[in-house]
């Protein structure tokens, strides 16, 4: 699904350049769960933001699903990004102004799904996640274990391909994460390509593979069993 | 999707309560301010173009030169110059004549109504422009001498139709002051607009001046190339270039005039559209209602001023916001959005921000309305801004450019800069501002600010020239002065300087009346010009021009006009057959004109106004007969009375009622019939300043607005940064920084760009109040301490502003805030 090449990105400012990618390959396969772990600035949001369409790699070569994306520009990257990946963040990011629902129901509005579908399927995609009671309150009015589920939810509304979890546990007690971990577990085991940044050996246990990161290259891959 | 952005739009707006209301606060008032001058605008603009051929018609006006000097320069010229010009100049496809009868009193039997304005016109004035008859044939009513046209106005008055139907008067008679000879209504017109230079309530057929049963008969008033007493309309065939047509005028002045042979000056005729005479007149002898096109565009540029603050405010705003909205656009970026489509989201925004804003403007102009409307002392409505202008449909459409533009500015830059937040760093936290963002929001701050000590320094300038013009020596004192009306009903003969002079001997009997005396003209008023003046040992071709008035017994006196040289007029100077006056008063710019070496000089010399004589038997100061913006002129003053010389009494304040009583039952009783009225002197000569006072006072007001709206934009900004650095502040109180430091950090990076803002704002107010002082002869000089107290006032009005966060970031418990981290 996913196969980096070479992949080169260089951050420049007046005075300094810092190479955040440094010829890093990668490949993951369709229904693969990756965890990637490594050291504070060794690239992993880099990396996330290249694989997740959100950023442009200065060189090599990045296939989505067979397709050479790496020269995409923003609006094909956007609209490849609104059809296959959902995004799982430390901090949940929700949009505090909507409500539970409307911002699960965000990523359809955004591809284009019909009124009367997109409530079917949110209210499908909630039952799911068990926060249906849930549906008209605010984001600030929830837990953070409900909190994230929410954002699950928002992540998976849409069917994508693959999910990219950005230290998802990482706001949650050790129960409300078990609980997420687990629904990625799930998603996963029905088919969804996983890609997750975490500091937390306990939750790279989930995945299937561990690849460890330090100074923008791919140092090590742990297969688990 | 749109739905979705709207409701995005309105919880945000409800979930930061002070900052939307700060927002669309300043948004609106500046578009109401914004409003409330462009209608007036539009209404100054709007002057005479309800005339349907406004495009071609046009006002004659006439620089009259001697020895090389302009000494006339005024839309009065002589009677034959329409007439003439339609002869001449086949462009020129109809004329009329002009000319104003004063305020008169009409009688209708036993019943006598004041205070009508009466132009005489010739018939082809009512074709030319457009004041519609109600009753009467447009094409002949005023063809016949003594016949004349009311306006619905007076024919309401003088014959009480109530009823709407006009056709009754139309061949009634009525009297017009003295004159014996009945005037026959032919016609009632609607009431003149207010938007028209030319304001009058009664139209009476020109040819009454010279022809009819008229028994002295004023024959220049036809056609003639000697005297210049008359104002000329032409109409030009449509589509002329008038400036062609103008071009040819020194031949047509040579052909009429010879040089100066005929009238004695050498005569420069041009034409001015009828579009223009409303706001462009520096003329003298104006007789139509004029408005200064400085103050009207100047007045446009505060508007424009205002609301570009006003949107400036809400581009800073909503920037200075984004930051807590970058989380938001992340969101939305990964759920897919694309830039186009957070660009749109934003602008929606904008769009309801400013929809609703413009909803709350129209709410104010309309409460405001009345009170606005005292001030201008015009009624004016919103819909004057769809009115044709002077330039069209000019000032709609801008306005309209203006909003949409306003909208998509202010929208599209937060816009951009929200929608280029890179998501996953935004989403992560690691916000920072970018030091572009940051010096374009200062460099806003900067511009409004400057703007805003710019008008400060304005309003300043336009206060002390106003105050300075008030109390300057006029060289005379006007002050406790009540002004009677002229027993213009009484018929003049040998009887009434007798009879006038024991009227103001009558008048001092009175107590609290301290004199009277009478004049042709009162202080403020406009004098007559003598164009061929000289003493008696210079050779017949030297010409002088000066203004001329005549004066009762005791005017100087009265007045506290300084007598120089010589003495004062006594009763045997006067005369009632003028031709048998000899002495004469002059002041001083006219004894320099005449090349006297002092005032003491100049007495017992003779001097020769056109073929008449005069010895010179009193030299007076320079005093000012107009106000401040006009300089002395060399004057002459004859002992002459007039019925219509109006009567100047001084009074003292006290029991002022019982002393108008008073006065009034002795002018009753010596000039029977007449109509009393009375006024004070120093509204009247104040009324000069009307123009600069309403310029000043709204100046000072929308001055008010500016500031009141930067500082809303400064409050919110201050509001912003203290938040931002709450964790700083936290941490510098732990460290032992009091609340007076926290303040002065705060406040420090404001007050500098209030400063920046001060020196770029200097000397573009100095540049243009300089010139706006230029139109005054005496002005006074723009001194340092203007600029020194503009800038203090903004430094502490932006210190003011700021405070309010700054102290109360200041002594909040520093563990409180540090421990939101």
């Amino acid at each position: 699904m996913i196969k980096i090449t070479d992949l080169e990105k260089i951050y420049r400012t007046e005075e300094v350049e810092t190479v955040a990618l440094n010829k890093l390959s990668l490949e993951v396969k369709e229904g693969e769960f990756v965890a990637i772990m490594g050291p504070s600035g060794c690239g992993k949001s880099t990396l996330l933001n290249i694989v997740g369409l959100l950023d442009d790699p200065d060189s090599g070569s990045f296939k989505f699903n067979g397709i050479e994306v790496a020269k995409f520009n923003e609006r094909k990257r956007a609209d490849l990004r609104k059809r296959n990946i959902g995004f799982v963040f430390q901090s949940f990011n929700l949009i505090d102004e909507l409500t539970v629902f409307e911002n699960v129901e965000l990523p359809l509005i955004y591809t284009g799904v019909k009124s009367s579908e997109r409530k079917k399927r949110v209210e499908e995609v909630l039952d799911k996640m068990q926060i249906m009671h849930r549906r008209n309150h605010y984001p600030q009015q929830l837990s953070g274990g409900q909190q994230q589920r929410v954002a699950v939810a928002r992540a998976v509304v849409n069917r994508p391909k693959l999910i990219l979890a950005d230290e998802p546990t990482g706001n949650l007690d050790s129960h409300n994460g078990n609980e997420v971990m687990q629904l990625l577990t799930d998603l996963n085991e029905q088919g969804t390509t996983i890609v997750m940044v975490t500091h937390s050996e306990h939750d790279a246990r989930y995945s299937h593979r561990i690849v460890r990161m330090l100074d923008g290259q791919t140092v090590l891959e742990n297969i688990m069993v | 999707m749109i739905k979705n952005y709207f409701k995005t739009a309105w919880r945000n707006l409800w979930k930061n309560k002070t900052f939307s209301l700060i927002n669309i606060a300043g948004l609106a008032i500046g578009m109401a301010a914004c409003l409330l001058i462009l209608q007036y605008v539009s209404f100054k603009l709007s002057f005479d173009q309800f005339n349907k051929n406004a495009a071609d018609l046009y006002r004659v006006y006439n620089d009259r030169y001697q020895n090389g000097k302009l000494i006339q320069h005024g839309t009065i010229t002589y009677s034959a110059i329409g007439k003439a010009m339609q002869d001449d100049y086949p462009e020129v496809i109809n004329h009329a004549r002009v000319e104003p009868f004063g305020t008169v009193i009409i009688i209708n039997n036993e019943k006598k109504i004041g205070e009508q304005e009466v132009l005489a016109v010739d018939n082809s004035f009512l074709t030319m422009f457009t004041y519609p008859l109600i009753a009467g044939d447009v094409n002949s009513a005023l063809k016949d001498p003594y016949t004349l046209i009311l306006s619905q106005r007076s024919a309401e008055k003088i014959f009480d139709v109530k009823d709407g139907n006009f056709s009754k008067v139309v061949g009634r008679s009525v009297l017009m002051g003295t004159d014996s000879i009945p005037y026959k209504v032919t016609g009632v017109c609607k009431n003149v607009p207010e938007n028209s230079h030319l304001q009058f309530d009664i139209l009476a057929a020109y040819s009454t001046l010279y022809a009819g049963n008229n028994s002295n008969p004023y024959k220049e008033a036809d056609y003639d190339f000697t005297d210049s007493d008359f104002w000329h309309y032409i109409q030009l065939k449509h589509g002329t270039d008038y400036k062609k047509l103008q071009a040819k005028f020194p031949a047509f002045s040579q052909r009429h005039f010879q040089g100066t042979k005929v009238s004695g000056t050498d005569e420069k005729f041009y034409l001015q559209p009828l579009s223009k005479a409303h706001l462009y007149s520096d003329f003298e002898y104006e007789i139509g209602r004029t408005g200064s096109a400085t103050t009207v565009w100047g007045l446009l540029i505060i508007a424009a001023l205002i609301i570009v603050i006003a949107w400036v405010n809400y581009i800073n705003l909503a920037t200075a916001k984004s930051m807590e909205r970058a989380k938001e656009v992340g969101v939305r970026k990964v759920s897919g959005a694309t830039k186009q489509q957070l660009i749109r989201q934003f602008l929606s925004e904008s769009f309801m921000i400013n929809v609703i804003a413009l909803v709350l403007a129209l709410l104010m102009v309309t409460l405001v309305r009345r009170g606005f409307n005292n001030m201008i002392k015009y009624d004016l409505s919103l819909s004057y801004l769809f009115q044709k202008g002077l330039s069209g449909y000019n000032i709609t459409i801008a306005l309209i450019a203006l909003i949409i533009t306003g909208i998509l500015v202010s929208g599209f830059y937060p816009a951009f800069v929200l929608s280029s937040f890179k998501p996953i760093l935004v989403l992560k936290g690691k916000y920072t501002t970018s030091t572009k963002g940051i010096i374009l929001r200062k460099a806003l701050v900067v511009g409004q600010f400057a703007i805003t000590v710019a008008l400060i320094i304005g309003s300043f300038v336009v206060y002390r020239q106003i105050r300075f013009v008030n109390a300057q020596d006029l060289g005379m004192n006007i002050s406790q002065m009540l002004i009677i009306r002229p027993p213009e009903l009484t018929n003049w003969d040998s009887t009434f300087i007798n009879r006038e002079n024991t009227f103001t001997e009558e008048l001092k009997k009175i107590p609290h009346v301290q004199g009277a005396a009478t004049s042709w003209n009162l202080p403020g008023g406009e004098t007559g010009r003598s164009f061929n003046v000289r003493r008696v040992d210079q050779d017949s071709t030297v010409r002088f021009t000066m203004r001329h008035s005549g004066i009762s017994v005791g005017y100087l006196g009265l007045y506290k006009i300084k007598l120089l040289a010589g003495r004062d007029y006594t009763y045997t100077d006067f005369n009632p057959n003028f031709g048998n006056l000899h002495n004469i008063i002059l002041n001083e710019s006219a004894i320099k004109l005449l090349g006297f070496k002092s005032p003491q000089d100049a007495i017992g010399k003779t001097i020769i106004r056109w073929v008449k004589k005069w010895e010179i038997i009193g030299v007076i100061n320079d005093y000012h007969q107009k106000s401040l913006r006009y300089p002395v002129e060399p004057t002459m003053l004859f002992p002459a009375y007039s019925t219509n010389s109006p009567i100047s009494v001084k009074v003292q304040p006290k029991d002022l009622p019982a002393t108008i009583s008073q006065i009034k039952k002795k002018y009753d009783a010596f000039f029977p019939g007449n109509l009393f009225d009375y006024s004070f002197l120093d509204d009247r000569f104040n009324a000069q300043y009307a123009n600069d006072r309403l310029f000043g006072k709204v100046f000072a007001i929308f001055s008010g607005f500016a500031i009141f709206i930067a500082c809303l934009g400064l409050l919110g900004l201050s509001l912003f940064a203290t938040a931002q650095r709450t964790k700083e502040i936290g941490v510098r109180k732990v460290l032992g920084a009091s609340v007076t430091n926290i303040v002065a950090l705060l406040s420090k990076d404001f007050i500098k760009l209030v400063v920046i803002a001060f020196l770029i704002a200097s000397p573009v107010a100095w540049y243009i109040m300089h010139n706006w002082l230029q139109d005054f002869a005496y002005r006074i000089n723009i001194s340092w301490w203007i600029f020194f107290g503009a800038g203090l006032l903004a430094v502490l009005i932006a210190l003011f502003t700021i405070s309010f966060q700054a102290i109360r970031a200041a002594v909040a418990n520093p563990v409180k805030s540090l421990r939101t981290e």
